[in-house]
C-alpha cells in the first residue's frame, strides 16, 4: 500500500493548477475554459479511485501520509492523510465536483472568473478533508469561503448581495473563533505542533478543567455554523436560494459536511469529556434541527427553499448521531451495548453525510433543471411535470423518495442506523426525531405533488425534457444512492477501523 | 567628551544619506527653475528621492557587532533599530513610487513634496534608533512637522488645508503632552537615557510602589502613553486622524498610516520594553484597555464611512488597536508580534493605497460608489485590491492572517484568552467595511452601465509597488519563517536586554 505517487497532493494540485491555467486563458475562450475545468475536476475522481483501491481498511490511522515542514518555528506542517472517514467525504467531493462542473456549462456571464473560483473552491474543500495539521486545515477551511462569496455574490439571484455577505459573515464568525480555539489548544498542550492527532491525544490531560468547556465551544462554533446547526442555520436558505445551481449543489453536498467532519475530526476527539457532558444538549439541538427543518420545509412556497430546509433537517440526523456517540459511555448502558451503539451511530453519521450529499445534489440539480426552463421556483407556478417533462419528473420522484428515507436508497441506511445507534442512549430524542421523519415524508411528497403532478400547465407545453448533459449529472447520483443501499459494505468496510478508534477515544477510559 | 567618530557615524549613515538627499532634492528643484508650462512633469525628482532611499537602505547595517549605544548614549546600535529602519525605508520607497504620478497629475510641487517626505523619514529613523528620550523626541518632531506640511501640500484643496491645520494643532498638543511626560520622568529619575531609566525603575519597583518618586514616574509614563497614543492613533486620542487622513494627498495618507504609526510603535516598544520592563504590570493593563477601545471604536465607526480615505483612516486606527494588544500582551512573543504586524501592515496597506492612489490620481475613486464595476473594468487592479483587503481582514494565506496569529500567540502565551476573542470579533466587524469595497467592485452594478471602458492609467512605478506588495503579502504567509526569524533576532538584539 505504499504510495508511489503523492496522490493526495495531486488531488489538491490538479484543480489548483487548473485554476491557474484558466487565469491565463483569454476570456473569450469560454469553450476551452469549460472543457479544461471539467477535465480538471474529473481527474481527482480517478485519483480517489486509486487511493480507495490502495487503502487498507484494517489500519485505523491515516494513510497515504505526506508530511513536510512548513513553518518550523511554529511547528506547522504540510501534513496530509486519509482515513476511512475522510476518504468517504473526499470521494463524495470527487464525485460531486465534476457533476457541478458539467452543470456549469450554461454559465455565460463572466465564465472565466466563474471557473477559476469554482476550481479554487474545490481545492479548499478537498484540503479540509485531507489536512491533518490544524493550521493547514484552517487555511483550507477559509480558502473555501472566499470563492463561495464571489460565486454567490456575482452569479447569484436577485438578492445575491445580501445572501453572499450573510453567508460570509456567519461563516467567518465561526472560523475566526475556531482559530482562537486552535491557538489556545496549541499553547495549552505546549506541543509546539499543530498535528491534529498529537494535539487530540494531549488535550484531555493538558487542558485545565476550567477551560475545557469554553475551548469546546471555540472549537465547535465554526463547525456548528457550517453544518448548520439550529439556530445558526439562517444563512443557509438565503445562500441556497440565491446561489447558482452548481454552487448550491456543492454547498449542500459537500460544504456542509465540512462542519460535521470538523466535529468528528477535531471537536469530539479533542475534548471527549466535554462532548459527553454536553451530549444531551447537542442531541437536543440535533432533534430541533430535524423537526424544525422538516416542518419549515413543509411551509415553503419556493422549491429551492424547501430543499434548503430539508438540508437543515437531514444534517440534524448527523448531529444527533454524533451526540449519541459521545453520550453512549455515560448513558448507564452495559459497556458492550454502549460501544456498539456508539459504533453504529458514528458510522451512520458518516454514512448519512454521504447519503445526504448524493440526495441533496440531485434535488438541487432538479431545481435548476426546472428553473432553467420555466424561470420560476414558485410551486404555484409549477405543476404537471410528469406530463410535460416525464424524465425529469421521474428523477424528482426518485430524489423525493430517496430523501424521505425510503428503503432502496442510501438515506434510509443513514437515518435508520443514526436512530438505531441513538435509541439506547437518547430514546426520547429518537421519538421526537420520528416526528421529523413524518415531516420529511410530508414535505418530500408535497414537493413531488406540487411540481410533478396535477394538470399540465399550458404555458409549459413543449418544454424540452432532460438533455444528455443533464442526464450525465443525474445518473451517477442515483447510481450512488442505489449502490450504497444494496452494498453498504462498500462504505462501511473502510469506516470500520477509524470509527472503532473514534469510539474508543470517546470512551475516555 | 564624545566626539563624532567615523566608526560610530556608520550606524547613522542611512539618516545622513536621507537628509542629504532631501537637501539635494530641494536644491535640484530650485535650480530647475519654476514650472512654467502647465503640463511640465518633474518625475525625475521622485526618482532621485527613490535613489536616495535605496542608498540609505543599502547603508542600514543589519548585523551590528553587538547591541549598544553610540554618540554618547543618544542613539542605539542594535538589530531592533536596523529592523525598523529597513521597514520605514521600504515603506517610504513604496510611497515615493506611488507618489510620482499622483504628484504630477494633482499639481503638487514635487521638490517640496519629496524633500519633506525624506525629512519625515529621517525623523522616523531616528525614532527607531533612539536610546534617549531626547533623541526620540527630536526624531518625533522632525517626523511630525514634516507630516503637517505634507498633509497640506494640495494648496488649492480646502480639505487639505483643513487636514494640515487640524493635524498641526492636535499634533502640537500631543507633543506638549509627550514632552511634559518626559519632563516628569526626568524629574522622577534624573535621566533621559533609557538604560539608566531602566535601572532607576528597577530600583524604584524594588523599593515598593509608594516609595518617593514612584507616583511621579507612573504619571510621567501615563503622559508618554497619551502622547504616543496620539501619534499611533489610539482611541480616545484619535479624533484628529480621520480628518487629517482624508484631506492629505493620498500617498501621504498611506505614509502616515504605515510610517508615522509605525514609528510611534517603534518608540512605544523601545521605551516600554527597555525602560519600564520592571513595571510591566502597570502599563500592560493600560495598553490592553487602549487596544480594546481602539479597535472596537474604529471598526464600528468605519462601518458608516462612504469616503474611501476616511474608511482607510479608521482601518489604520483599528490596526493600531491590534498592535497595541500585542504590546500589552507582555509575553516574550510580544515584541516579535509587533514587528511582524508592522511589517505586514506596510505591505498590505500600501498595496491597497497603491490601487486607491492610481484611481484618485485621475480624480475618481474617492467615494465607495466610484468603485462600482471596477471588477469588470480593471480585473487585475480589482483582484489585487481584494487580496490586500483580505489581508487587512486577516484571512489565511495572507500576511494579515499570520500577523494576527502572532498577536494571538503573544496574548495566549500570557494566558490572555479574552482579548483574542475580542480581536476575532473585531475582525468580523471589519469585514463589514472592507468587504463593502469588494461588494462595490464586484456585486453592485456601476451607475455608468454599460461599464465605461476608459481604463485606469496605472504607470510603471505603481505596477512595481503593486507587484512588490502583492508578493510580500503572500510571502509573509507562505514562508513566514524567514520573516519570523528576522523579527525574533531583531528583538533579541535590542540594546539594554
Amino acid at each position: 500500500m505504499s504510495a508511489s505517487l503523492p496522490y493526495l497532493s495531486l488531488i489538491l494540485g490538479v484543480p489548483a493548477l487548473g485554476a491557474l491555467i484558466t487565469m491565463l486563458l483569454p476570456r473569450e475562450a469560454k469553450q476551452a475554459i469549460r472543457v479544461l475545468g471539467t477535465v480538471v475536476l474529473a481527474v481527482p475522481l480517478v485519483l480517489v479511485a486509486a487511493v480507495w483501491a490502495g487503502y487498507d481498511p484494517t489500519v485505523p490511522g491515516p494513510q497515504f501520509v505526506e508530511r513536510y515542514d512548513w513553518i518550523p518555528s511554529l511547528g506547522a506542517q504540510y501534513f496530509l492523510g486519509v482515513d476511512g472517514i475522510s476518504l468517504a467525504l473526499v470521494a463524495l467531493t470527487a464525485l460531486v465536483a465534476p457533476l457541478a462542473a458539467i452543470a456549469s456549462w450554461n454559465i455565460e456571464h463572466r465564465a472565466k472568473e466563474y471557473w477559476v473560483l469554482l476550481q479554487f473552491l474545490v481545492v479548499g474543500i478537498f484540503g479540509v478533508f485531507l489536512a491533518l495539521d490544524y493550521l493547514l486545515f484552517y487555511v483550507f477551511f477559509e480558502l473555501s469561503l472566499i470563492p463561495m462569496y464571489f460565486l454567490i455574490g456575482i452569479w447569484g439571484g436577485p438578492r445575491r448581495d445580501y445572501a453572499a455577505i450573510k453567508f460570509f459573515i456567519y461563516t467567518l464568525v465561526g472560523s475566526i473563533v475556531l482559530i482562537v480555539g486552535i491557538l489556545a489548544l496549541y499553547f495549552l498542550t505546549g506541543a509546539n505542533s499543530f498535528d491534529m492527532i498529537e494535539l487530540a491525544q494531549r488535550a484531555p490531560a493538558a487542558v485545565p478543567e476550567a477551560l475545557k468547556v469554553p475551548l469546546f465551544f471555540l472549537l465547535l462554533a465554526g463547525f456548528a455554523i457550517k453544518t448548520p446547526m439550529w439556530p445558526v442555520h439562517t444563512w443557509l436558505p438565503d445562500a441556497h436560494v440565491e446561489a447558482p445551481t452548481p454552487i448550491s449543489v456543492i454547498l449542500a453536498a459537500v460544504l456542509l459536511k465540512m462542519g460535521t467532519y470538523g466535529m468528528m475530526r477535531i471537536t469530539w476527539p479533542t475534548l471527549p469529556d466535554v462532548a459527553r457532558e454536553l451530549s444531551g444538549v447537542l442531541a437536543a439541538f440535533g432533534v430541533i434541527a430535524i423537526v424544525y427543518g422538516a416542518f419549515t420545509a413543509l411551509g415553503q412556497r419556493d422549491f429551492k427553499r424547501l430543499v434548503a430546509y430539508s438540508s437543515v433537517s437531514q444534517m440534524g440526523f448527523v448531529v444527533l448521531a454524533l451526540a449519541a456517540a459521545a453520550g453512549a459511555p455515560s448513558a448507564g448502558l452495559e459497556p458492550a451495548i454502549a460501544a456498539s451503539a456508539a459504533q453504529a451511530a458514528s458510522s451512520a453519521a458518516v454514512f448519512m453525510m454521504v447519503a445526504h450529499g448524493l440526495a441533496s445534489a440531485l434535488l438541487f440539480l432538479l431545481v435548476g433543471f426546472w428553473y432553467d426552463r420555466t424561470h420560476t421556483r414558485d410551486f404555484d407556478k409549477l405543476g404537471g411535470m410528469f406530463r410535460t417533462t416525464p424524465v425529469g419528473a421521474t428523477f424528482l420522484g426518485i430524489a423525493a423518495f430517496a430523501n424521505l428515507g425510503l428503503p432502496g436508497f442510501s438515506t434510509f441506511i443513514g437515518e435508520f442506523f443514526s436512530l438505531m445507534g441513538t435509541l439506547p442512549v437518547f430514546p426520547v430524542a429518537v421519538y421526537c426525531a420520528l416526528v421529523g421523519l413524518v415531516g420529511a415524508a410530508m414535505y418530500n411528497l408535497t414537493m413531488l405533488q406540487r411540481v410533478a403532478m396535477g394538470r399540465p400547465r399550458p404555458e409549459y407545453e413543449g418544454l424540452p425534457d432532460v438533455t444528455g448533459r443533464e442526464l450525465v449529472t443525474f445518473v451517477p447520483l442515483v447510481a450512488g444512492m442505489l449502490v450504497l443501499f444494496w452494498y453498504p459494505g462498500v462504505l462501511m468496510e473502510i469506516l470500520n477501523a477509524p470509527v472503532t478508534q473514534f469510539v474508543a477515544k470517546l470512551g475516555g477510559m | 567628551m564624545p566626539v563624532l567618530r567615523a566608526d560610530e557615524l556608520v550606524f547613522i549613515l542611512p539618516e545622513i544619506i536621507l537628509a542629504a538627499t532631501a537637501l539635494l532634492v530641494l536644491l535640484a528643484d530650485a535650480f530647475a527653475g519654476e514650472e512654467r508650462q502647465p503640463g511640465e512633469r518633474r518625475d525625475w525628482i521622485g526618482y532621485l528621492a527613490v535613489a536616495g532611499i535605496v542608498a540609505a537602505m543599502v547603508a542600514v547595517r543589519r548585523e551590528p557587532p553587538e547591541a549598544g549605544t553610540i554618540l554618547a548614549g543618544m542613539v542605539a546600535r542594535d538589530g531592533f533599530a536596523a529592523f525598523f529602519k529597513a521597514v520605514f525605508l521600504i515603506a517610504t520607497a513604496l510611497v515615493a513610487l506611488i507618489s510620482i504620478d499622483y504628484v504630477a497629475r494633482r499639481r503638487i510641487a514635487a521638490g517640496e513634496y519629496f524633500c519633506l517626505l525624506l525629512l519625515a523619514t529621517t525623523g522616523a529613523l531616528f525614532m527607531a534608533g533612539a536610546a534617549s528620550l531626547l533623541t526620540f523626541y527630536v526624531g518625533l518632531e522632525l517626523l511630525s512637522l514634516s507630516s503637517y506640511a505634507l498633509a497640506g501640500l494640495m494648496r488649492e484643496d480646502p480639505r487639505s488645508q483643513e487636514a494640515s491645520l487640524k493635524y498641526f494643532l492636535n499634533g502640537a498638543l500631543s507633543s506638549g503632552i509627550l514632552l511634559f511626560g518626559i519632563s516628569l520622568l526626568y524629574g522622577a529619575t534624573g535621566t533621559f537615557d533609557l538604560m539608566e531609566l531602566a535601572r532607576r525603575v528597577q530600583e524604584l519597583a524594588g523599593a515598593g510602589t509608594n516609595a518617593g518618586p514612584w507616583p511621579l514616574l507612573v504619571l510621567g509614563a501615563a503622559f508618554v502613553i497619551a502622547g504616543l497614543g496620539f501619534k499611533a492613533g489610539a482611541v480616545p486620542f484619535h479624533l484628529w486622524l480621520p480628518d487629517a487622513y482624508q484631506g492629505a494627498p493620498t500617498p501621504i495618507t498611506a505614509y502616515l498610516a504605515v510610517a508615522s504609526e509605525g514609528a510611534a510603535f517603534a518608540a512605544i516598544v523601545r521605551v516600554f520594553f527597555t525602560a519600564f520592563e520592571d513595571a510591566g504590570a502597570v502599563w500592560q493593563t493600560a495598553f490592553l484597555l487602549l487596544a480594546v477601545l481602539t479597535m472596537t471604536v474604529a471598526n464600528v465607526a468605519a462601518l458608516r464611512q462612504v469616503d474611501v480615505k476616511r474608511l482607510m483612516a479608521y482601518s489604520s486606527i483599528a490596526h493600531a488597536g491590534y498592535i497595541l494588544a500585542a504590546v500589552g500582551a507582555g509575553s516574550d512573543l510580544s515584541r516579535p508580534a509587533v514587528l511582524y504586524y508592522v511589517m505586514a501592515y506596510v505591505f498590505m496597506n500600501i498595496g491597497a493605497f497603491a490601487v486607491i492612489t492610481a484611481l484618485q490620481a485621475q480624480g475618481e475613486g474617492e467615494q465607495l460608489r466610484d468603485y462600482a464595476g471596477l471588477g469588470r473594468r480593471e480585473p487585475v487592479l480589482a483582484a489585487l485590491l481584494v487580496l490586500f483587503l483580505v489581508s487587512l481582514i486577516g484571512l489565511p494565506l495572507t500576511a494579515g492572517f499570520m500577523a494576527k496569529v502572532m498577536v494571538f500567540q503573544a496574548l495566549i502565551a500570557d494566558g490572555n484568552y479574552w482579548l483574542p476573542v475580542v480581536i476575532a470579533l473585531n475582525s468580523v466587524v471589519s469585514v463589514g467595511y472592507y468587504y463593502n469595497l469588494v461588494r462595490y467592485m464586484y456585486v453592485v452594478p456601476s451607475e455608468k452601465e454599460p461599464v465605461p471602458d476608459a481604463p485606469v492609467q496605472v504607470p510603471a512605478p505603481v505596477w512595481t509597488v503593486l507587484a512588490v506588495c502583492a508578493f510580500f503579502t503572500l510571502a509573509l504567509a507562505f514562508w513566514p519563517d524567514v520573516f519570523l526569524r528576522w523579527t525574533s533576532v531583531s528583538t533579541l538584539a535590542m540594546a539594554g536586554f
